[in-house]
């Protein structure tokens, strides 16, 4: 057992782990020290100028800092995640007094329920029926197998991407089911099969109602303002040390004659500020918590009239990551997500308008409510590798404000493309390379292909354009890179075998049967390292609903696939 | 046994024999909490 922590990371995972030692183990929160580049890691929201001069973008100045900027238009699912509500309930909302940041959730969700009526949309056909999954008897032969295959089995799935489990049956990337999977959820077909079983397992009561959305839950604001702050404040108020703007580099470990005990005796990192190198000792007591991937490292930011430039880094985490597999064998291997962008980069964009021209025009297009949905826009010409139709571009339309400082006139849209070096179907280069404005325009193109009319949103483009505050868009070259087709030996273990009090959190470590790119796996990955070094029998873990053993949900999804 | 009995024990038997694998497949009977004891352990 350990009385005191250090933190590298200060993301949702280890203020979550943070949470669980003060308040399940009763550790005095001073004994808790943060190192990290920024204070919210993956899960952002603010205006622009909070963000240009963090440690990735601080290079690369913009010309336009205005409006607003969330990298991610984020989806929670109660019925899954169901450690992070328990965090939430444990800490107090920024934003509405006398509610905890749950209570804050759960008012806000039940007043505002997604159901989403237009979730995707395609040139000639306007609104497609989604809740028609358009399987075939081998896609749902193989999506069966899927559903079947127990969790001891899964390293059947070692090594084999999505592509290849569907290699003899590509028609199962012209479904609609596919459509809307791999949108919802950021799979590419590059994706690892084996996390797609878990998807397939975790997620299965939502297979069942996938079209509208229905089993989505959203925060009130942005998930910095909604989720990070309420965790920061807390954190701050039992004493807990944030060190922000530091750059952990390197370790060192305890030298024996096996080799393989793994302790931790010390830190080394750059302050980001001064440029200066710093060592930190690490003493018997202390547990080191690390998140060891973040999908945001290396994020860059462009501006409405600037593309996000690419930035080669390999991330602070998963070079940091990457020393540590230098000295023992079984910590995985970082390779395998962060050198292969081609399989994990997308570009995202945050538009802000000064009124609500843009908004009334996606509202009557969609014929839906802001909030309530994630619009995919699907081409009509072959865009994939195998000559294939595909989605284009989504977005997310969030309620509004999505800010609590936005002005009641502004709106905020978000929206990403999957596969950023496809080239614009109205502007005539890859997303990657599209400004703001560009990757407006191709907004601007999709729906107007969409537009029932009478009076084409073409019409209004240029009152649109004049609306602009801003739009910037973000070069994530790591955004899948949790989704990298992966060996079940890939990813650390929360404690891995030898460990004396180094434990690894976040979306890049292997738990069970946990699915990654949710808060949830980062929050319970938290939790089972706190539990750890206090000494709380894992029995006292949030308990997990398994959906999958649940023969009336089976049943359901068994009827879906024949929808 | 008549026949009827004979096929009425084939079809019963099928249906637990599947029902019984298919409880096997989904690990309907596995504890999930035995998945968190080796970190408990270390
Ligand atoms: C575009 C996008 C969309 C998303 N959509 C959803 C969604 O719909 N639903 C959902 O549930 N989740 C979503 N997520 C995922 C969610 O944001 C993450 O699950 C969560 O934030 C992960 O938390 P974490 O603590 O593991 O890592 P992070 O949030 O990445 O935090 C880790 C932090 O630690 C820092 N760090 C690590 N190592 C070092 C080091 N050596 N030195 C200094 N700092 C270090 C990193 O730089 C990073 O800032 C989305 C994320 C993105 C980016």
């Amino acid at each position: 057992m350990k009385t005191k922590a250090i933190m590298i990371g200060a993301g949702l995972a280890n203020m979550a782990s943070a949470v669980y030692l003060i308040q399940e183990a009763h550790w005095n929160g001073d004994n808790i020290t943060f190192y990290s580049l920024d204070d919210h890691g993956s899960n952002d929201g603010s205006v622009t100028t909070d963000q240009t001069d963090e440690y990735w973008n601080k290079n690369h100045p913009l010309s336009n800092t205005k409006g607003y900027l969330a990298r991610g238009g984020r989806m929670l699912n109660y019925r899954t995640y169901v450690d992070l509500m328990d965090l939430l309930s444990r800490v107090q909302s920024v934003t509405e007094p006398g509610m905890t940041a749950a209570e804050d959730t759960y008012d806000f969700d039940a007043k505002h329920r997604t159901y989403d009526i237009a979730r995707l949309l395609q040139g000639g056909k306007g609104i497609i029926d989604g809740g028609k999954m358009g399987l075939n008897n081998e896609d749902r032969l193989l999506l069966t197998k899927l559903i079947m295959m127990p969790d001891r089995e899964e390293t059947k799935l070692d090594n084999v991407s999505i592509a290849e489990y569907f290699k003899d049956d590509p028609h199962m990337f012209q479904t609609n089911f596919w459509y809307m999977w791999e949108t919802t959820f950021a799979f590419r077909t590059k994706s690892s099969a084996q996390e797609l079983r878990r998807y397939m397992h975790q997620m299965i009561y939502e297979f069942t109602q996938i079209e509208h959305l229905v089993g989505v839950n959203r925060t009130r604001y942005n998930q910095y303002e909604s989720i990070m702050m309420p965790l920061i404040n807390y954190l701050k108020d039992q004493g807990c040390h944030i060190i922000l703007n530091r750059r952990v580099t390197d370790w060192d470990f305890k030298d024996t004659t096996m080799q393989d005990e793994i302790t931790v005796t010390g830190l080394t990192m750059t302050n980001t500020e001064t440029g200066a190198e710093e060592h930190v000792d690490v003493d018997d007591d202390t547990a080191v918590i690390f998140t060891n991937g973040s999908i945001t490292d290396s994020a860059t930011l462009g501006d409405f009239d600037t593309p996000a430039p690419e930035n080669m880094d390999y991330g602070a985490a998963a070079s940091l990551w990457k020393k540590a597999t230098e000295h023992f064998y079984n910590l995985g291997n970082p390779d395998k997500f962060f050198a292969d962008r081609d399989a994990s980069e997308w570009v995202s964009f945050t538009l802000t308008t000064k009124n609500h021209v843009l908004l009334n025009e996606i509202t009557r297009i969609t014929t839906q409510q802001p909030g309530n949905a994630l619009n995919s826009f699907l081409s009509t010409t072959p865009i994939t590798p195998l000559g294939q139709v595909d989605v284009n571009m989504s977005i997310v339309v969030h309620h509004q404000p999505h800010f609590t400082t936005q002005k009641p006139n502004e709106t905020v849209i978000w929206g990403y493309f999957l596969y950023p070096r496809r080239r614009g179907e109205f502007v005539q280069k890859p997303y990657i390379e599209m400004t703001g404005k560009e990757m407006l325009q191709e907004l601007i193109g999709q729906l107007a292909k969409v537009d029932p009319g009478p009076v084409n949103i073409r019409e209004h483009e240029d009152a649109i354009m004049d609306s602009v505050v801003n739009c910037i868009p973000v070069y994530m070259p790591y955004a899948s890179a949790l989704f990298n087709n992966r060996a079940k030996a890939d990813r650390p273990k929360v404690i891995p075998a030898h460990s004396t009090n180094l434990a690894f959190t976040g979306e890049f470590v292997e738990q069970p049967y946990q699915m990654i790119f949710t808060e949830q796996s980062a929050v319970r990955s938290g939790e089972i390292a706190a539990y750890h070094f206090a000494g709380i029998p894992m029995s006292h873990l949030v308990d997990t609903p398994r959906y999958d053993k649940d023969l009336p949900t089976l049943m359901r999804a068994t009827k879906k696939m024949f929808s | 046994m008549s026949k009827k009995q004979f096929v009425l024990g084939v079809f019963l038997g099928l249906v637990v024999t599947s029902a019984a694998y298919v409880a096997n497949r989904l690990d309907l009977f596995h504890d999930d909490a035995k998945d968190y004891e080796e970190f408990e352990g270390r």
